[in-house]
């Protein structure tokens, strides 16, 4: 552009080349920077390996603004509450998906921004995602509120998941609704539809099984049914749901969903392009030796492609053309009124120019999405007994496999769920670190005393794998183990202190916690037992703690030494502190 | 002419402090209050207190359970302190002076108000002798008012109490209180 602009410099004159070169120069700048930011390559990178520890604090760094009319307000929770429900963490995922929730539930917030948005950008508006990923969240809210055993709200937040859909015809492009839009004059598209009930069969199986949770038989059967239309595949297991026969029920995402992306004449066509490719593999559940397979139920690349799952891109192909008109015009009339030395010419021909270029960099599509939502979503159903664990495994995907623990202690903490243990997995495309097998080699305050713990009952910070909160109850157990004996509660909760470890207890209240120290962090906790971030904090082996106080340097060298510390001799009565021979000799955990 | 002007902008003053319509229809623990004068007025005129004064025998009324049959995700500690503000209202709790009733909640919704700052009087679960149960329900309404698309709803928001009498089984009373919830703006954005 800039070479042909000083071809016709030469023949009209340098007033008209510099405008044009000028106007060629701001529409670049403009269609540049108003493009929606990129994907976060790293909470991709971590939904995908099974990093969800790292990906829920990434996420975590980017909900700043406390303001609901942000524009990413709404996307940067879901964000975080994808990636913590992943890693079991509640804390984060209940407040980040009650705070999208409330904005979902909120009409007309891009009501003050419809002139800004039609003139500058899309992407000043207040994201609420495509219809799909509103969906999908509130898929979400109702996993949190199943995992608690809470039935009237997984029932409302599914309700809220079954919305009505804009039909104009099946087999009909984009292009085509514009085109008919156009010809009725319809700017806003709010003709030519028929309303039509949802085909969301995920939402009516959540639905489902909360309504037979509650007691509300025939209303389950509804929705059973509902399922069942939409999604003909899925007869047997909404058979299987509807009998209530099992004791525990999985949600599981894999994958990772269709990416959003700008395409067509100035970006103008949002359209969206898989991540992990659809297929009909199955879900393989294998518990006590038993296998069974679940079909997926819901695929968010065959929604995404759904012009009823979408909202429309023609209003911003129509923003494209006008710019165009503009943008030619205007430039046409800089460049005669420069060369004639029209300087008022000149400038409104630059002034309509750049008024184009603005409406043409407008008309970019917004392309933000939820880059860690997942490409399917299963829903499996399970009779876990006593002491047994869960394999996931989608069919033909080895990294995907996880195998689940701690869900005798699950059950232990939900009286009155009404039997049916509810968790939300995520299985990685390509886990790293391996699957456990489900066996659960720290203690921790959901499973304290596991079987596969051996001996060394000692904090991990000393050299054990032992990462339960400093309680008496913890002091205890090391003590009968033979170590630490002489300490007080007080003692060793400074040694938690000196290290600057914070630890949370319970899973609801308060601020949520930074990387397990496990990992590397800061944090002592416990992710909700029977999730993928127990089993991948309490199933694999992590390496030593590196102490940063002098004090648990130098305790745990003592014990490694098998020498006990002046403070920890043992009395003889009789005045005189001599080392006790109980203290077992020092051992590497690994 | 100058009080044309003065009243003229009274009027442009009065529009523009004018409450916004509301945007979302979500129930709020507030929203019930009004209900409770009523509640009052419904248990003292129902069959089961007729007959009581303050001599009578204690009873003992536990609310154990409530249940969100609405179309909108209500956290059990809103649920919860819908019933505590209700139930530990003036005009019950006056009530309860006068026929020799206490209206209690589990032990753990006390801790768990309490938690939350809700002032409540409220004592733990003791010996009930009835129980209450609390159910809220909706029914939503959409139209389209000033666009092609749906752009209002409204929210018919419900709480039914039902409280039996522990040994006996009987249902002894039933009360519903209604109230509305109205917004505005596309439903779409």
């Amino acid at each position: 552009m800039v070479v042909g602009a000083g071809a016709w410099c030469g023949w009209r004159g340098r007033g008209a080349a510099a405008l044009l070169a000028g106007v060629c120069g701001l529409w670049t700048v403009c269609v540049g920077g108003c493009a929606s930011a990129p994907p976060d390559a790293r909470l991709m990178r971590a939904a995908a390996g099974g990093d969800f520890g790292a990906g829920r604090l990434r996420a975590l760094e980017n909900v700043t603004d406390a303001r609901r009319d942000a524009g990413d307000y709404v996307l940067d929770r879901l964000r975080l509450g994808v990636l913590a429900l992943a890693d079991g963490e509640p804390r984060a995922a209940g407040r980040s998906l009650d705070e999208a929730y409330e904005v979902l539930r909120t009409q007309g917030v891009n009501e003050d921004k419809t002139v800004a948005s039609a003139v500058l950008w899309e992407g000043v508006r207040t994201w609420k995602g495509e219809p799909f990923e509103q969906a999908m969240a509130f898929v979400y809210v109702a996993a949190l509120h199943a995992q608690e055993g809470d039935w009237g709200n997984v029932r409302a937040a599914a309700g809220n998941s079954l919305f009505y859909l804009r039909d104009f015809g099946r087999g009909r492009s984009s292009a085509d609704v514009i085109r008919e839009a156009q010809r009725r004059g319809d700017d806003g598209l709010d003709r030519g539809y028929a309303a039509v009930q949802s085909d969301f069969a995920l939402g009516y199986l959540l639905h489902g099984v909360a309504s037979r949770q509650m007691g509300r038989a025939e209303e389950a059967r509804d929705y059973f049914r509902a399922a069942v239309r939409a999604q003909a595949s899925l007869q047997g297991l909404a058979e299987r749901l509807e009998s209530g026969g099992d004791n525990a029920l999985f949600i599981v995402d894999f994958g990772l969903g269709p990416e959003k992306i700008a395409t067509g004449p100035d970006g103008a066509i949002a359209s969206f392009r898989a991540r992990t490719e659809s297929d009909r593999a199955q879900l393989a559940v294998l518990v006590d030796g038993r296998r069974e397979s679940f079909p997926a139920a819901a695929d968010l690349n065959e929604m995404s492609r759904d012009l009823r799952w979408n909202n429309l891109e023609d209003l911003r192909r129509a923003k494209s053309a006008i710019g165009d008109v503009l943008l030619l015009g205007g430039a046409a009339a800089g460049a005669y009124g420069a060369s004639e030395n029209k300087k008022e010419v000149a400038l409104a021909g630059a002034g309509a120019a750049v008024a184009g270029l603005l409406l043409k960099a407008g008309a970019r599509a917004d392309t933000r999405h939820v880059e860690v939502m997942p490409q399917r979503v299963y829903l499996a159903p399970a009779r876990v007994g006593p002491g047994q664990t869960v394999t996931l495994q989608v069919d033909g995907r080895p990294g995907s496999r996880i195998t689940l623990s701690g869900l005798d202690a699950a059950r232990a903490m939900q009286p009155g769920s009404g039997g049916l243990l509810v968790r939300y997995i995520r299985l990685p495309v390509d886990g790293r670190g391996g699957d456990g097998g489900g066996a659960i080699l720290y203690a921790n305050d959901a499973t304290p005393d596991p079987a596969n713990l051996g001996e060394r009952r000692l904090p991990y910070i000393l050299g054990g794998n032992c990462v339960r909160s400093p309680t008496s109850e913890a002091l205890r157990s090391y003590q009968l183990a033979g170590y630490l004996r002489g300490m007080t509660l007080g003692e060793l909760q400074e040694l938690y202190r000196a290290e600057g470890i914070r630890v949370y207890e319970g899973f609801s209240g308060g601020p949520s916690p930074g990387l397990h120290i496990l990992e590397g962090g800061d944090s002592l906790f416990v992710p909700l037992p029977g999730t993928a971030g127990f089993s991948r904090l309490f199933g694999r082996v992590h390496a030593p703690y590196v102490p940063r106080s002098e004090a648990v340097r130098r305790l745990a060298a003592e014990i490694r030494a098998g020498v006990s510390a002046p403070a920890l001799l043992v009395g003889d009565g009789a005045g005189a502190e001599t080392p006790s021979s109980a203290l077992p000799a020092g051992r590497s955990p690994q | 002419m100058r009080t044309f002007a003065f009243i003229l902008m009274l009027g442009l003053l009065a529009a523009s402090c004018a409450a916004p319509p509301a945007r979302t229809t979500r129930l709020r623990a507030s929203d019930f209050e009004v209900s409770a004068a009523e509640m009052a007025q419904s248990l003292a005129a129902s069959e089961w207190l007729a007959g009581r004064t303050a001599a009578s025998e204690p009873a003992r009324v536990v609310t154990n359970k409530v249940e969100n049959l609405t179309t909108d995700v209500i956290t059990p500690a809103e649920q919860w302190m819908v019933v505590a503000r209700a139930v530990s209202a003036l005009p019950i709790t006056e009530l309860g002076r006068a026929k020799n009733i206490s209206f209690q909640l589990p032990p753990e919704r006390v801790a768990d108000l309490r938690a939350a700052g809700f002032p409540t009087e409220l004592a733990p679960e003791d010996r009930a002798t009835h129980v209450m149960t609390a159910t809220f329900r909706s029914s939503t309404r959409l139209a389209r008012l000033a666009s092609g698309l749906t752009d209002a709803r409204k929210e018919y928001y419900q709480v039914e109490y039902r409280l039996t009498d522990v040994r006996t089984r009987e249902l002894k009373w039933t009360g519903l209180f209604e109230f509305a919830r109205e917004a505005r703006g596309k439903l779409v954005d």
